[in-house]
């Protein structure tokens, strides 16, 4: 046992001469290079001088010969003095001088406008007219070295406010796993787990409005996930949760008892094509409940494919489309008064392909198409089905104008609807993109 | 059963990644930049692996980070990046990584704008009117030799930190690099001698550092505010800028579109000429070096007229 400890001793010694030796060479280098910095900066002043004289010069030449009549350009501004260069600041800041923005967390704003026309005859969601669909105030911050602190709430002119996700990020897990607790999108697909102003559209996917509800799917939960290299570069990303149950706005896949939990899984595969092209292909699953009692008799995979390809800096192509396919066990319904039973569509699926191409820096024009099959519906035809067309301005990086026609045939009434939706999209204060 | 094993093992290290020197594993970095990962790889040698997450073809503002490059931090030792508003991806990056070691302040990370004389930094309360980036003072500090010495000391110094044992080794290529940095920077000065004082206009606001360097003045750019794209009117007022002054060049990295710029040259005789933001941007900056060498002499032959 006294060997190693010796070998370790002299292994420690070996190791500390070198660096004391290097450092007072370097402490010569330093003094050296200091000098060296303090004549250079003593040039660059002197060319400075030089600089404003000639301008100087130049103005009063000018002065004499009465050259006021000419343009009137901005003053152009002075090369920096040596002595106004400032180091460059520690750490990250939010545009607050020094340290006053260093404990208040990131607040950002973003106001979804949307103008719509529509045959629907429902009062709803700003039909026919210009409505403050979404009002979205996301506040975050880290709480501690371990974790961060992430919340948004919706305000709109025809809704309660909501809180929309409000959750604990927890990292540093064995395997650097990451956890999230609270209310938060579930990675369940693409579209439904991203905040609605993310996406392509005005408007969710008619599977995702139809089985999780209008703005996505946020529930209140806890999952576990994490990023791993897998074989042949690709890069997985498992993930697995339990909700509360029930859907957001709208949706009819689980029923509205939330004390009857949802499990969901979600293994997401990505791989690099190129520097600026990649595939995803993802799974999920879901198991709930479609009412209160304790059978769990809905089940649900789910299947994403995402291409994305950068041809160049300011030209991209997104081609994406999601499967979702459920087991529904206990759907049917038993007549009151004949005492018949009902058999409803025991599999009913959706799904959706969306494509946009940005051709150029700031415009971009796509296309989709939705097809659904109902919950428990007892219309002769049980689906709806669309298609949508959309033109996307972006006015800068924080601003962004979107037009989109969508055709639907729906299966209530077996009506067909026509609108037109003209959606401006700001940001304002702190607005970051979560990678998708 | 045990040879299924034995084979399954060994399916299994084929994938793990290979390490230049045996049972010494190298150091895993990730930097932001292609211009970053050269100087760390320069300083660096063998003793790191090397990942760059922006392709160099890219805005270096505006990037969408993938799952790869989520995994490149998330695996990282070491994370060299800009610092300042330069890569508004970085957060939302770290946080998906979910490496502390890598979070500011950590021992990970590596913020190069640290140390350096930064250029343009506001006097004043910027709002969203101003563009909102170059909040901090000019980003785009790279692109001046002059603070490549500066970025290389940083490097050699912090892999010093994270893996002493190596370190008399970092110190004798940071010094050989230095030698060879300043050889080339007094042949630039030279070079660039003869087009002292002269104009050009720029696209977006990211040459401050490199013009200081060469001492040609750029204060007019197709972007009316950093990140806002261009527009007729702006256009027009560059237009009688540029005839009134003579100003004769208009320089812009590969990833900006050419339309606005080449419309510009039209009306006043001008050249477009394209410069290198980032390291391997164009074949020719294969390396930091000749990165700046190549920029260096298209501004000058540019300028010259020939
Ligand atoms: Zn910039």
């Amino acid at each position: 046992m006294r060997l190693p400890i010796w070998i370790l001793a002299f292994a420690c010694a070996l190791c500390t001469v070198p660096p004391v030796a290097a450092l007072a060479e370097t402490t010569n280098e330093e003094v050296a290079y200091e000098l060296k910095e303090m004549k250079k900066a003593l040039q660059v002043q002197n060319q400075l001088i030089q600089k404003q004289q000639a301008k100087i010069d130049e103005l009063e030449r000018r002065l004499e010969t009465g050259a006021g009549s000419k343009v009137v350009y901005p003053e152009p501004a002075l090369p920096e003095p040596t002595g106004a260069r400032a180091p460059a600041p520690a750490g990250k800041g939010l545009g607050l001088p020094g340290q006053i923005g260093a404990l208040l967390p990131e607040i950002g704003l973003v106001g979804d406008i949307v103008a719509t026309t529509s045959e629907d005859a429902a009062d709803t969601e700003g039909n026919d007219r210009i409505s403050a669909r979404e009002v979205e105030l996301v506040v975050g911050s880290n709480v501690d070295p371990y974790s961060r602190f992430d919340a948004s709430f919706a305000f709109s002119d025809f809704e309660e406010t909501s809180l929309e996700e409000a959750y604990l990020t927890r990292w540093g897990l064995p395997w650097d796993l990451k956890a999230r607790f609270g209310r938060f999108f579930p990675r369940v697909g693409k579209a439904a787990s991203i905040h609605r102003d993310s996406l392509s559209t005005v408007d969710e996917p008619l599977v995702i409005r139809r089985y999780f509800g209008a703005e996505g799917f946020a529930r209140s939960g806890a999952d576990i996930g994490g990023t791993f290299q897998g074989p042949l570069s690709w890069v997985f990303e498992p993930s697995v949760g339990i909700l509360e149950g029930g859907m957001g706005e709208g949706g009819t896949m689980f029923g509205t008892t939330r004390r009857r939990p949802t499990a969901y899984g979600h293994w997401k595969n990505y791989r690099d094509l190129s520097d600026s092209s990649g595939v995803e292909l993802g799974f999920t699953g879901l198991i709930g409940s479609s009412d209160a009692d304790p059978e769990f008799e809905v089940k649900t995979l789910g299947v994403d494919v995402t291409y994305l390809n950068a041809f160049t800096p300011t030209t991209k192509m997104k081609l994406q489309s999601e499967l979702f396919v459920q087991q529904r066990d206990e759907s049917f319904a038993i007549d009151p008064d004949t005492g018949e039973t009902r058999q409803f569509d025991r599999h009913p699926w959706g799904a959706y392909a969306l494509a946009e191409y940005r051709f150029a820096p700031q415009w971009a024009v796509g296309a989709r198409a939705d097809h659904v099959r109902l919950v428990d519906s007892a219309q002769s035809r049980h689906y709806d089905q669309g298609v949508s067309a959309f033109l996307t301005f972006y006015q800068s990086e924080w601003a962004r104008w979107r037009l989109q026609f969508r055709h639907e045939e729906r299966a209530r009434d077996e009506t067909d609807d026509n609108a037109v939706f003209l959606q401006g999209t700001f940001a304002i204060g702190t607005h970051k993109h979560q990678i998708q | 059963m045990r040879k299924t094993i034995a084979i399954l093992l060994a399916v299994i290290g084929t994938w793990a990644p290979v390490s230049p020197a045996r049972g010494e594993p190298a150091i895993r970095v990730a930097a932001t930049l292609s211009s970053f990962a050269d100087l760390v790889k320069q300083i660096g040698g063998d003793r790191v692996e090397v990942s760059t997450i922006a392709p160099p073809r890219f805005n270096p503002h505006f990037i969408e980070p993938r799952p790869s490059d989520v995994l490149k931090v998330k695996k990282a030792d070491l994370l060299v990046h800009g610092g300042l508003d330069l890569e508004a991806w970085r957060g939302p990056l770290l946080d998906a990584a979910g490496n502390p070691d890598l979070f500011p302040g950590g021992k990970g990370e590596l913020d190069l704008s640290r140390g350096i004389p930064l250029l343009e930094v506001p006097d004043r309360q910027l709002s969203r009117l101003d563009g909102d980036i170059h909040l901090f003072g000019n980003p785009h500090y790279w692109t001046s030799p002059e603070n490549g010495r500066i970025m290389a000391r940083a490097i050699a110094g912090k892999l010093s930190e994270i893996d002493p044992t190596h370190a008399e080794e970092y110190r004798k290529r940071l010094a050989d690099f230095l030698t060879r940095l300043d050889g080339k920077i007094a042949e630039w000065k030279q070079l660039s001698s003869s087009v002292r004082g002269k104009e050009v206009i720029g696209y977006h606001n990211e040459w401050p550092y490199l013009m200081e360097f060469v001492g040609v003045k750029l204060e007019q750019f197709l972007e009316p505010k950093p990140g806002i794209p261009p527009s007729p009117k702006h256009l027009g007022f560059l237009e009688n800028y540029m005839k009134e002054r003579g100003i004769k060049v208009i320089i812009q990295p590969t990833y900006f579109p050419k339309s606005s710029s080449e419309v510009l040259a039209r009306r006043t005789g001008a050249t477009v000429v394209i410069l290198c933001q980032s390291v391997k941007e164009l074949p020719e900056a294969s390396d930091y070096i000749a990165f700046v060498d190549y920029n260096v002499r298209q501004l000058v032959r540019a300028l010259e007229g020939k």
